[in-house]
């Protein structure tokens, strides 16, 4: 880890005295480009954007930055630790994430850690709620995450550079350098994130001990245009991270965890007269090892899985009005380690869908979609959506689907605990919006309601020995509000933005509130901009969660306000240069994320940034 | 489970009980039904709570079983956090060892009014079970698979012998440790620890898949996949095997109770005269409790001639747990904590 701090601080001063010189001067861009938007194909459903100047404000762990920009509530084991979402009240394995458009859910959780994601690199994150099987395949069931490496043309050199230091010994490290033409496009990006995280517990005694955690992720992203209809782009992106798990008492076992991931694409997109092919090629590399005993020579445990995915798509519009495409996707997974030895798994998936535009106003969306997996039978998917603009202010949109999860490759072969006998898990969902837009300000409002059948779930089988099974059937219900409003006062430009999820997530055998899904959740950010100063406010507030099946109030994780804020000074020509602080838990509120996992009070830090 | 004193008091109880109810001027001086502290005269439940959360509880239940008390190490000692996997508690005349699993460590408390003495951290890796014999306390590692060795006088760590193989249940008789190397379904052998020297002087190897393992009079019972094996525990020889008639299997929890064996299997529990010469198949009643097997009967215990079988709720809340006679009755049910995984009689 050591080298590769040095290199980044190497490349860091390098990449800034070349192109320090640059005539062209970039900002960098924050509006995010219209027609390379990842999730297409969402007519009847929402979506958020998080851009990179949004991200960069948190914690470079993918947690932080969804949690207070979007309705998915996460659970966190301590600061850093393994963080599952919910989403729309549902399991983590529910939500898809993909990144520049693949999905990568661990094959062995068929979840994604949010913590091991760094997405300091992204120029956008799109949260989209709701069903999205029939397009993303197994897993999106709550919604979907999509992160995105957006390569534009024509922009020249620009770089920039973030650099914190905050309390818990914790210091990050962000480089992004681009470089386009007509032609060529390029990004090269990394960050170091380390972080003693040793906080003292407020209110109690003791400190997170064991809690220390550090990643380096480095990104290598191209894009060439043969002509304006063709265009070939590669991505690519390595995770390291290793991170401590924390303990309560001193006397108990000291572990660790270590997370290598590769991703890699290849993507081609060529468009003649009516016709759009879209071709890729996907390898996927995950692998974990865990360290059950520091500091004795117990051996440690891993599990590596590959992923290979071809996925080509053939769009036809035969009329102005009407789109339709035909896909192909072939996966194939195999995986081994300590626990699971030479699984494999091959997938292919058949999809087709058309969007209409009826009026201008109004469209409707179909995708179907087969998937022939090995050793399950797959229902149909499909999703049906539309939207209405009854006028410039007024849409209204709907969309319905059916959706799935097949079972990980630790449901099925954890050795002593893999159930081969599960099923898929399957939903049937709906939702209704209402979305008004004036000037600048836009409000949203969603109803939504999932069915979900056969949901899996480990349960203990004696102390730490888990076993899945298909058991309950879950209806969740709830509703997402979106507001956002940007306004200028003189040369002072705020812009406001606030979102509130309300879930109700019911196991249907008891009646009771699945544990840790809060009933309410409501966000809210203000940004404030006047000549060279920047300041921001962010605020969290997680509903009381329970975290026994039977509802115990006594056992119920209270709510938590969660407030940060932070200012900035911006200098140097086209303000290139930038020192700023930010205060963390500013009200030093004592709170529990997950029971007994006390978290830090108010907290601090100061960071410097470079565009150029 | 443990009954080091439970004959001999049970006498001395009934007695004192007769005495009371037959004479209400019982001013003999013998009183020994006087309680010795808030937590004697009654149950002790060990309640191991949530794997990695630091939710293990001790419930009291009063002899009648009309009142629950929760999380009495607590309420005893509230500056104390009680820890990680309750996993087992071992008694002697004094204390109470509270074998912490996941916290690496043994608490030890007035086992009649449940203060907090100290604590044992040293050489402790994952202990399950323990076993006090002649002033000393032996505490099983599952993770370094050693016995640490830990003199009660002064809570000093001695030793520890190293046995390299599962480690689960701990007895002693006449200068012997036997040890089942055996857990989680595998495993069918039992080290023979002479204390004297702290040295394995025999393995021996049951015909089955082993389970658990209990004593009385001398006499080691191994609950396996075949049947229960009898070891006579001063010449550490077996003695002969019990075998299984019939349609048993997955049977566990082993457990000695008025001249009775006991054990379960899923929902079923069995009971046989202590001299029977093979086990049949017919239960003594059938709980009919319904969940996933590994569920059932996580906590089985007989004491004072009850049945305690507690039915976890899948860890996600607390524990139920049903108390029968030995028909089948279903006397009470009663809610403890999270996980319950044994009960004692302490007395």
């Amino acid at each position: 880890m050591m080298i590769k701090k040095q290199f980044l601080i190497a490349f860091s001063l390098i990449s800034a005295l070349s192109f320090a010189q640059q005539e062209e001067i970039q900002q960098l861009d924050t509006v995010v480009i219209k027609p390379l938007r990842l999730i297409q194909k969402s007519v009847g459903q929402r979506i958020l954007t998080i851009d990179a100047d949004q991200i960069r404000k948190y914690r470079p762990q993918l947690t932080d930055v969804l949690s207070f920009e979007t309705p998915i509530y996460f659970k966190e084991n301590g600061v850093g630790m393994v963080s599952s979402p919910s989403f729309r009240g549902t399991t983590a394995q529910q939500t898809a994430v993909l990144w520049n458009g693949i999905n990568i859910n661990s094959q062995f959780l068929g979840q994604v850690d949010f913590n091991t994601i760094s997405p300091q690199n992204y120029s956008s994150i799109d949260v989209r709620s709701g069903g999205g099987s029939s397009q993303f395949g197994s897993g999106a069931i709550g919604g979907t995450v999509a992160l995105t490496n957006e390569l534009d043309f024509r922009k020249g050199h620009q770089f920039h550079l973030l650099s914190s230091y905050g309390s818990f010994e914790t210091y990050n490290n962000a480089v992004d350098y681009k470089f386009s033409d007509e032609k060529f496009s390029l990004h090269l990006g990394g960050n170091y994130f380390e972080s003693a995280n040793d906080y003292d517990f407020p209110d109690q005694k003791g400190f997170n001990d064991n809690g220390q955690l550090q990643h380096f992720s480095a990104t290598a992203n191209a894009s060439y245009r043969f002509k304006s209809q063709h265009k070939l782009s590669f991505f690519s992106e390595i995770y390291d991270g290793e991170r401590h798990f924390s303990i309560l008492e001193p006397t108990q076992t000291r572990t660790k965890y270590r997370d290598k991931n590769i991703k890699s694409q290849l993507l081609w997109e060529s468009s003649w007269q009516k016709f759009r092919l879209k071709s890729r090629g996907a390898y996927l590399n995950e692998k974990y090892t865990y360290f059950p005993q520091l500091g004795t020579d117990e051996e440690s445990t891993y599990g590596r899985a590959e992923t290979l995915i071809g996925k080509t798509s053939l769009g036809y519009k035969p009329h102005k009005n009407i789109y339709l495409e035909s896909e192909i996707n072939y996966h194939y997974t195999w995986a081994d380690g300590t626990e699971i030895q030479d699984a494999s798994r091959n997938s292919t998936e058949v999809q087709f869908f058309i969007k209409h535009h009826i009026t201008p106003d109004w469209l409707y969306q179909i995708h179907i979609n087969q998937n022939f997996v090995d050793d399950f039978n797959a229902p149909l998917l499909y999703n049906i959506g539309t939207n209405y603009k009854l006028n410039a202010q007024h849409e209204f949109r709907f969309n319905f689907s059916k959706n799935y999860r097949i079972p990980t490759f630790n449901d099925l072969y954890w050795p002593g605990a893999g159930n081969l006998d599960l099923k898929p898990e399957s939903s049937l969902q709906g939702e209704l919006s209402y979305v008004y837009k004036l000037n600048s300000f836009e409000f949203g409002l969603t109803y939504f309601q999932i069915e979900l059948e056969d949901m899996i779930r480990w349960l203990p089988i004696n102390g730490n020995l888990w076993e899945p099974v298909n058991t309950d059937r879950v209806s969740s219900k709830g509703v997402e509000a979106t507001a956002s409003y940007q306004f200028n006062i003189g040369k002072n430009n705020f812009k406001v933005k606030g979102l509130y999820a309300y879930t109700n997530s019911e196991n249907k055998e008891t009646g009771y509130q699945l544990i840790y899904v809060p009933y309410h959740k409501f966000t809210a950010g203000v940004n404030y901009d006047y000549k060279n100063w920047h300041a921001d406010i962010k605020a969290l507030l997680n509903g009381k969660v329970y975290t026994q099946s039977n509802n115990n109030a006594q056992t119920q994780v209270d709510d938590y306000l969660l407030v940060n804020a932070s200012a900035q000074y911006k200098f140097g020509q086209h303000q290139r240069y930038g020192i700023g602080a930010r205060l963390k838990n500013a009200f030093d509120r004592s709170y529990e994320n997950m029971i007994y996992k006390p978290m830090p009070g108010i907290n601090f830090e100061i960071f410097l940034t470079l565009n150029l | 489970m443990k009954h080091f004193f439970l004959k001999p008091l049970m006498m001395v109880l009934t007695i004192g009980f007769f005495l009371t109810s037959c004479s209400s001027d019982d001013d003999n001086g013998l009183s020994p039904e006087m309680p010795e502290g808030a937590y004697d005269l009654g149950y002790i439940i060990a309640n191991e709570g949530n794997f990695g959360s630091p939710n293990a509880s001790v419930s009291f239940i009063n002899a009648d079983l009309t009142q629950v008390t929760n999380s009495i190490f607590q309420t005893e000692n509230p500056s104390e956090t009680l820890g990680d996997v309750l996993h087992s508690i071992s008694f002697d005349d004094e204390y109470a060892y509270l074998i912490m699993n996941n916290s690496n460590k043994v608490v030890v408390v007035d086992r009649f009014n449940f203060q907090h003495i100290t604590t044992l951290t040293e050489n402790i890796n994952l202990p399950r079970f323990a076993e006090i014999e002649d002033g000393k306390l032996y505490i099983g590692n599952s993770q370094s698979k050693d016995i640490a060795i830990y003199n009660i006088s002064d809570f000093s760590y001695g030793a520890s012998v190293s046995i390299d193989k599962p480690i689960e249940y701990l007895k002693a008789e006449d200068g012997f440790l036997y040890v089942q190397n055996a857990a989680f379904g595998q495993g069918n052998e039992i080290s023979v620890i002479d204390l004297s020297t702290n040295q394995i002087t025999k393995t021996l190897t049951v015909g089955g898949v082993l389970n658990s393992m209990t004593d009385d009079n001398g006499i080691l019972y191994a609950l396996h996949s075949e049947g229960i094996t009898k070891i006579n525990m001063s010449t550490a020889t077996e003695m002969e095997t019990l075998p299984f008639v019939g349609d048993i299997s997955d049977a566990s929890k082993l457990t000695i109770e008025d001249e009775m064996l006991f054990f379960i299997a899923g929902s079923k529990i069995y009971g046989y005269d202590l001299n029977v010469t093979e086990l049949n198949d017919e239960a003594l009643f059938d709980t009919q409790v319904e969940d996933e097997t590994w569920f059932l009967g996580y906590g089985f215990a007989v004491e004072n001639g009850k049945i305690f079988y507690s039915d976890v709720n899948g860890f996600t809340e607390d524990s139920s747990l049903r108390v029968y006679d030995f028909s089948g009755k279903l006397l009470n049910t009663l809610t403890t904590g999270i996980g319950s995984n044994s009960i004692y009689f302490n007395d």
